[in-house]
C-alpha cells in the first residue's frame, strides 16, 4: 500500500523537541514540579496527575504532527 | 460442579479459541515464504497492528508485576506509565524510515538492516545472540505467570508443569505455523478482553475496598507520607533511578528485535498511527495500578510471600469465590501473558534464523530458513519451557544479563541510521564494552551504580563514546555501501 496521501514530509526536528520535551517533563528536574501527593484531583494523586496530563498532551501532540503531515 | 472446574473450563475454552484464530490467521498464505512468515509480506493493516504492539505492553509483568509494583513500590509505579507512553516516541522517526529501507532492500530483521550498513557478519551474530538470549529470559517471565495464573484459579488442581505446558504449547503451535500474522490476530482477541478484565477488576476493587479512588489516594498520602512521591522520605525509589529508569526505556524499547523488525510489516502511515496510539496504551494501564494502591494498608504484606502475589490474593480473597469470575479472569490474564510471548517467540525465531544462522551459513535457500525459523519457535519454546519450570541457576545471570543489554543495541542502530561516520569496528567495540559495562553493573556490582544511575545508561555512556571514537578512526576507508545505504 503506497504512502500515497501523504501531504507535508515529516518535520523532523521539531519531533525530536518535542518528543524530549515530553521525555524531560516525565524525569527530574522537572518530575520535581509534579512530585507531590497532594492535591489530589480527580481521584488522582498530583504526582500521577503530572504524569497522566502530560501523556494526554503528547497524544494531542502526536495527532497534530499526523495532521500536519497527512493534511485534514 | 465445583467452582475451580467452572474455572477451568472458562480458560479452556478461552485456549482453544485463541488457538483456533491463530491458526487461521496463517490459512491461505505462503508457508514457505520469509517474507510471509517473518512480515506477512509488509501488510498488516491498522487495527491488527496496535494489538500486536499493545499486547506487547500488557504482559505477564503489567498484570501480575504492575499491581505488584504498586503495591509494594507506590510512586515508583509510575515509571511503568512514563515508559509505555514515551516508549514508541522513536519509532515515529524510525520506523518509517525502517519500512522504507526493508522494502526496498530486502530485510525481515533488525540484524539484516545492521549487516546490510555495516556489513559485518560478526556484528549481526553478537546482536543475534544477546537477542535470543533476551528473548529467553523474557519468554520464562510470561510462562512462569501462565503457570501461576493457571495454578491459582483452578485452586491449585493444575499443576504447574500443565498450565505452562498448555498454554505456551499453545503459542508455539500457532507461531510455528501462522507465524507474525498468528501472533497478530490471536492478539487483538487477548488484547480486547485483558482491557476489560483490568479495567473492571481495578475499578472493583477501589470501590469496594475503598470509597473510589480519591478516598483510597488521600488515605494513603495520610498513613504514608512520601509513598506516592518519588525520592522523598519514605519513598521506594531515588529520583535518579527513576529519571535514568525512563531514560533508558526510551532509549531502548525499541531496540527490541521484535518490536523492531514489525518496522517492516507495514507501511509508513500505519507505523506512525500505531506510535499515536501507544499513549493511549499508557491510560489504559492506570486501573491496573489501582489494583496494587487498592491494596496498599489493607493487605499486610506478611499475607504475602512476593508482592508479585497481590492480584492473586485480592482476586481469591475480596471477589468472592465464584469460578465465573476467576475463569473470566484468569483468561484475561493468560490473554496477557501470551500475546505477549507470541510475538517474543515468534521475534526470537527470526533472530535466530536471520541473525544467527543465515550470517553464519549464508548459502541456505529460503526454504530451507522458513524451515530452520519455524523449527527454531519449538526449540526456543522447549528451552524457556524447561526453563520457566525447573529453573538453572547458572543460566539465570546470563540471560538477566542480556535482558538489561538490549538497550546497548541504541548506538548502533541510530548511528546506521543517521550517522554516515558509523563504522562496523565502532559499533562492534561499543556494543561489546556497553554489554560488559551493563553485566557489570547489572550483576556484579547488584545493582549498585554511582549516583544509583540506572545500568544500563552507564553502559551506553561507555557505549557511545567507544562507538564514536573508533569509527572516527575508521573514517579512511571509502565506504561506497554506505552511500547506497543513505541514498535508500
Amino acid at each position: 500500500m503506497p504512502d500515497i496521501e501523504k501531504k507535508r514530509k515529516t518535520p523532523e526536528k521539531v519531533y525530536a523537541v518535542f518528543a524530549i520535551v515530553i521525555l524531560l517533563l516525565m524525569m527530574f528536574p522537572l518530575y520535581g514540579l509534579g512530585n507531590s501527593a497532594q492535591p489530589i484531583i480527580m481521584g488522582l494523586p498530583f504526582s500521577l496527575l503530572w504524569v497522566v496530563f502530560w501523556i494526554g498532551v503528547e497524544f494531542a501532540g502526536l495527532i497534530a504532527f499526523f495532521r500536519y503531515e497527512y493534511g485534514r | 460442579m465445583a467452582e475451580w472446574i467452572i474455572a477451568l473450563l472458562m480458560m479452556g475454552g478461552y485456549l482453544v479459541f485463541a488457538f483456533v484464530l491463530g491458526m487461521m490467521a496463517g490459512k491461505g498464505r505462503s508457508f514457505f515464504s520469509i517474507s510471509e512468515y517473518a512480515v506477512a509480506d509488509r501488510g498488516l493493516g491498522l487495527v491488527v497492528m496496535w494489538f500486536l504492539m499493545g499486547g506487547t505492553i500488557f504482559s505477564a509483568f503489567a498484570f501480575l508485576g504492575g499491581p505488584a509494583w504498586a503495591y509494594s513500590k507506590g510512586a515508583a509505579a509510575f515509571y511503568i506509565l512514563a515508559y509505555t507512553a514515551l516508549g514508541l516516541l522513536p519509532w515515529y522517526l524510525i520506523g518509517p524510515r525502517m519500512a522504507k529501507l526493508g522494502a526496498a532492500r530486502g530485510y525481515f530483521s533488525m540484524g539484516d538492516m545492521l549487516r546490510d550498513r555495516y556489513q559485518s557478519k560478526a556484528l549481526v551474530v553478537i546482536v543475534g545472540i544477546v537477542s535470543v538470549l533476551a528473548f529467553i529470559q523474557y519468554l520464562t517471565l510470561q510462562i512462569k505467570g501462565m503457570a501461576y495464573i493457571f495454578n491459582i484459579m483452578t485452586a491449585d488442581h493444575i499443576p504447574f508443569w500443565v498450565g505452562a505446558l498448555l498454554s505456551y504449547g499453545i503459542v508455539v503451535i500457532y507461531v510455528a505455523t501462522s507465524g507474525v500474522r498468528g501472533a497478530a490476530w490471536s492478539d487483538v482477541l487477548q488484547g480486547a478482553l485483558m482491557f476489560v478484565v483490568a479495567w473492571s477488576v481495578g475499578l472493583y476493587l477501589v470501590f469496594t475496598l475503598h470509597d473510589g479512588p480519591g478516598a483510597m489516594f488521600a488515605q494513603i498520602a495520610a498513613d504514608r507520607p512520601g509513598f506516592l512521591e518519588i525520592g522523598h522520605e519514605g519513598s521506594k525509589m531515588s529520583q535518579t533511578a527513576y529519571s535514568t529508569a525512563i531514560l533508558v526505556s526510551v532509549v531502548g524499547f525499541i531496540m527490541w528485535p521484535h518490536l523492531f523488525m514489525k518496522s517492516y510489516t507495514a507501511n509508513e502511515k500505519t507505523i506512525k498511527l500505531t506510535v499515536i496510539a501507544y499513549p493511549l496504551f499508557a491510560i489504559f494501564l492506570v486501573p491496573v495500578l489501582f489494583i496494587g494502591f487498592s491494596a496498599v494498608g489493607v493487605i499486610p504484606p506478611t499475607a504475602l510471600t512476593t508482592p508479585d502475589g497481590i492480584l492473586p490474593y485480592l482476586i481469591t480473597n475480596n471477589l468472592g469465590a465464584t469460578g465465573l469470575l476467576y475463569g473470566i479472569i484468569g483468561a484475561g490474564a493468560l490473554a496477557a501473558a501470551q500475546s505477549s510471548a507470541d510475538a517474543i517467540t515468534h521475534g526470537a525465531s527470526v533472530s535466530f534464523g536471520r541473525d544467527v544462522v543465515y550470517p553464519l551459513k549464508p548459502d541456505l535457500g529460503d526454504r530451507v530458513q522458513i524451515l530452520i525459523m519455524r523449527w527454531a519457535v519449538v526449540a526456543i519454546g522447549a528451552v524457556s519451557y524447561y526453563l520457566a519450570i525447573w529453573g538453572a541457576a547458572g543460566l539465570v545471570q546470563l540471560l538477566l544479563g542480556a535482558y538489561g543489554s538490549i538497550v546497548q543495541f541504541a548506538p548502533c542502530v541510530y548511528g546506521a541510521i543517521w550517522w554516515r561516520g558509523a563504522r562496523k569496528e565502532g559499533a562492534i567495540a561499543g556494543l561489546v564494552v556497553g554489554v560488559g559495562v551493563n553485566f557489570w553493573y547489572q550483576l556484579v556490582q547488584k545493582g549498585v551504580t554511582p549516583f544509583d544511575i540506572n545500568p544500563g545508561i552507564m553502559g551506553l555512556i561507555a557505549n557511545v563514546i567507544i562507538f564514536v571514537a573508533v569509527s572516527l578512526m575508521c573514517q579512511s576507508r571509502d565506504e561506497e555501501h554506505v552511500r547506497a545505504f543513505h541514498r535508500t
